[in-house]
């Protein structure tokens, strides 16, 4: 294992990766900053570039991107009162008060440095995690993969934002949706209604640049002209608090980051219920909670730290199981799979330098987020205003031209927009895109795994294998938990009126 | 148009998708549909008890569960969602707006390929939305288009597609 952690620094320590690394990461504080885009249209942004260059260059170019947009998003809630992105929601309670008290820096500060012990604490664990976990994926098998992705799609539609039931019709709805084209186990050609461009079937990134890139752009644009719009007031801070600051309440941090670690492992708790479930926690922990939402600097602290550390928890399960933690990690997954990464127990056994690489990444990008951060930070205090007129077409213009060059056909332009109108329409009815996007990715695994079961054990294969029995129980339980909980919620409140 | 009836429309339109879906699976052999037909079929019955739901009294509140409450073992708590009245005419107006530029854009795309297509959008963009004056937005418009050029032309080394318009283009 000592010599995959070396290899994977190696590995890292090419020209191109250390230069797509500052490109990544750049990127992705330009995009995390600007509200309205966020990690995800970020991510489905960069899906084009993921051919032809170095394996590990790719994933610094990738996942520095994808550090680099949760600071950049936590900049935006705490300068504007905007969230980057639905999990820096928690950012804007104590991060925007601070600035308006003039200590925009302090809140910056403390906020890049969160980030950076949190980011630096899941990358640990993740490393940390890869012994323990590799014999529990070795001892598994097709049955239980089967119930394991089973098992997490109901987990994500249970914890998906809005309604359990609309989470699931997104979850079956991707589902399908990954089932055009031609079947890779019988061969036969399903649901392309004569049209050769589908036999292919559709393209996971052109999907996910319709479905987040161009939704997000037509929401941007529905919404109206004037984005965010500032008076700027005197600074009376330096980012060195903040710092201070963060270690003053290291504990806080620990703790901030542990709760994110456990929401990143658990599939499809996204990073905006971890956001929010640090600062209630901070809340509740304080001695002076009364402080909290007029300024507090651990309001900035609890939820950064959680997001930073979100991070190495949701690549645990996606690298290990191939279940992706939430839909960012979900469009990594199909970045991983197009740049030939196939998670599961190799990726643990033979790919394990690869895996050293991506904890390094997460280190370095960390540490190179949170240097540009606490640099620029003085600057971006004192940002004005940001505007969507030129964002729009330029976006638009990435979008599509990104579609295109997935696979040079012209038809995964038009297939990008018809997604971005299916994933602006999802987002107005809250039908989890997220949902959709991990039913995609994990409809192949399901089918490929119920075959292989089948052929293997039976019919009855569900009652042979003891693991994957315990599995189906388990998923019926955490599915009907909600149910129940709500059911027993409201007769307890019908009691308590009569 | 009230936010139940949309939610209606909506779940109409998911189920037209799910019944047209079954109805083609049931022509696959039986390891082809093993997995789509009963996905599908489980997709349709979740959205008739969303139909019923959202249309029983409070449904469109009632039907959401906090996933933060459920995370930290407390009691879920209906989410409030709200039942918008209906959707401003205005908010309409930039909607079917935005899915026009979106469509003019793919349908340049499509006749002059994507490089013109990319200079022609944002120059009409930017100075149709009159952000720049016109000389300012075809500048801004030329130099993205050549940086897009370059990074995915040059550096991708992507073949280019030049339209359906080229030969017409080519007799000139």
């Amino acid at each position: 294992m000592l010599e995959a952690i070396g290899s994977g620094l190696v590995a890292l320590l090419t020209p191109q990766a250390m230069t797509f690394m500052v490109i990544g990461v750049v990127y992705g504080l330009v995009v995390g900053i600007l509200p309205g885009l966020g990690g995800i249209v970020a991510l489905a942004l960069l899906l084009p570039f993921t051919y032809g260059y170095e394996l590990a260059a790719t994933l610094a170019l990738l996942l520095g991107a994808h550090i680099a947009t949760i600071w950049g998003g936590s900049v935006t809630s705490i300068l504007f009162n905007v969230p980057g992105a639905a999990k820096s929601l928690a950012l804007v309670f104590d991060g925007h008060p601070m600035t308006q008290q003039g200590q925009a820096s302090r809140a910056l500060g403390a906020s890049a440095m969160a980030a950076l012990l949190g980011g630096v604490i899941g990358a640990v664990f993740l490393a940390l995690s890869i012994p323990i976990v590799r014999p529990v994926m070795l001892a598994l098998g097709p049955s239980e993969y089967l119930m394991l992705a089973l098992w997490g799609l109901t987990i994500i539609a249970t914890f998906s934002e809005g309604s359990l039931l609309k989470g699931l019709i997104a979850t079956a709805f991707g589902i399908m949706i990954a089932f055009v084209g031609m079947d890779p186990i019988t061969g036969t050609p399903r649901f392309w209604f004569d049209i050769v461009y589908l036999l292919d079937g559709i393209s996971f990134p052109v999907a996910m640049i319709g479905l987040f890139a161009v939704a997000e752009m037509i929401k941007l644009y529905v919404k109206g002209e004037t984005m965010v719009d500032r008076v700027t007031g005197d600074e009376r801070s330096s980012v060195l608090d903040g710092v201070k600051d963060t270690f003053r309440h290291w504990w806080l941090v620990v703790r901030s980051s542990l709760l994110g670690l456990w929401i990143g492992v658990l599939p499809g708790v996204g990073a905006s219920v971890g956001g929010i479930a640090a600062y209630a926690q901070a809340v509740q922990t304080s001695k002076t909670p009364e402080r909290f939402g007029k300024g507090a600097v651990e309001g900035v602290i609890a939820p950064d730290a959680t997001l930073g550390a979100n991070e190495g928890g949701g690549l645990m399960p996606t690298l290990a199981f191939g279940i992706p933690g939430g839909e960012s990690m979900a469009i990594l997954l199909i970045a991983f799979l197009s740049m030939g990464i196939v998670p599961g127990p190799q990726m643990l056994t033979t790919g394990l330098d690869l895996v050293f690489s991506m904890v390094w990444i997460i280190v370095i990008a960390n540490v190179l987020t949170t240097l540009l951060g606490l640099g620029i930070s003085p600057y971006l205090a004192r940002l004005p205003m940001l505007n969507p007129n030129i964002m729009i077409p330029l976006v638009l213009s990435v979008c599509l031209f990104g579609a295109f060059a997935t696979r040079g056909l012209v038809a995964d332009v038009v297939v990008a927009a018809l997604f971005g109108l299916t994933g602006y329409y999802m987002d107005k009815y809250n039908y989890s895109r997220a949902n959709f996007v991990i039913g995609m990715v994990l409809a192949e695994m399901i089918e490929r795994n119920l075959h292989i079961s089948l052929s293997l054990y039976g019919s009855d294969f569900i009652f042979t294998r003891p693991i994957a029995l315990t599995m189906l129980v388990l998923m019926i339980v955490t599915t009907a938990l909600p149910f129940v909980r709500t059911y027993r919620a409201r007769s307890a409140g019908r009691e308590h009126d009569t | 148009m009230t936010r139940r009836a949309q939610e209606n429309i909506v779940v109409a339109v998911l189920a037209c998708v799910f019944v047209g879906y079954i109805a083609v699976a049931l022509g696959f052999g039986p390891n082809a549909r093993l997995v789509p037909l009963p996905i599908a079929a489980v997709g349709l019955l979740c959205l008739m008890v969303q139909i019923v739901r959202q249309n029983l009294g409070g449904g469109l509140k009632k039907n959401t569960v906090n996933p933060l409450t459920l995370l930290t073992g407390g009691q879920p708590i209906a989410e409030s969602e709200p039942e918008i009245a209906a959707a401003p005419e205005r908010d309409v107006r930039r909607e079917l707006a935005a899915f026009g530029f979106v469509g003019l854009f793919v349908a340049l795309i499509v006749a002059l390929g994507p490089v013109p297509a990319v200079f022609l959008f944002c120059a009409g963009y930017l100075s149709i939305s009159k952000h720049y004056a016109l000389w300012k937005a075809v500048a801004l418009a030329g130099a993205f288009a050549a940086t897009v050029y370059l990074l995915f032309v040059v550096g991708l080394e992507l073949q280019l597609y030049h339209g359906l318009l080229e030969p017409w283009i080519e007799q000139f």
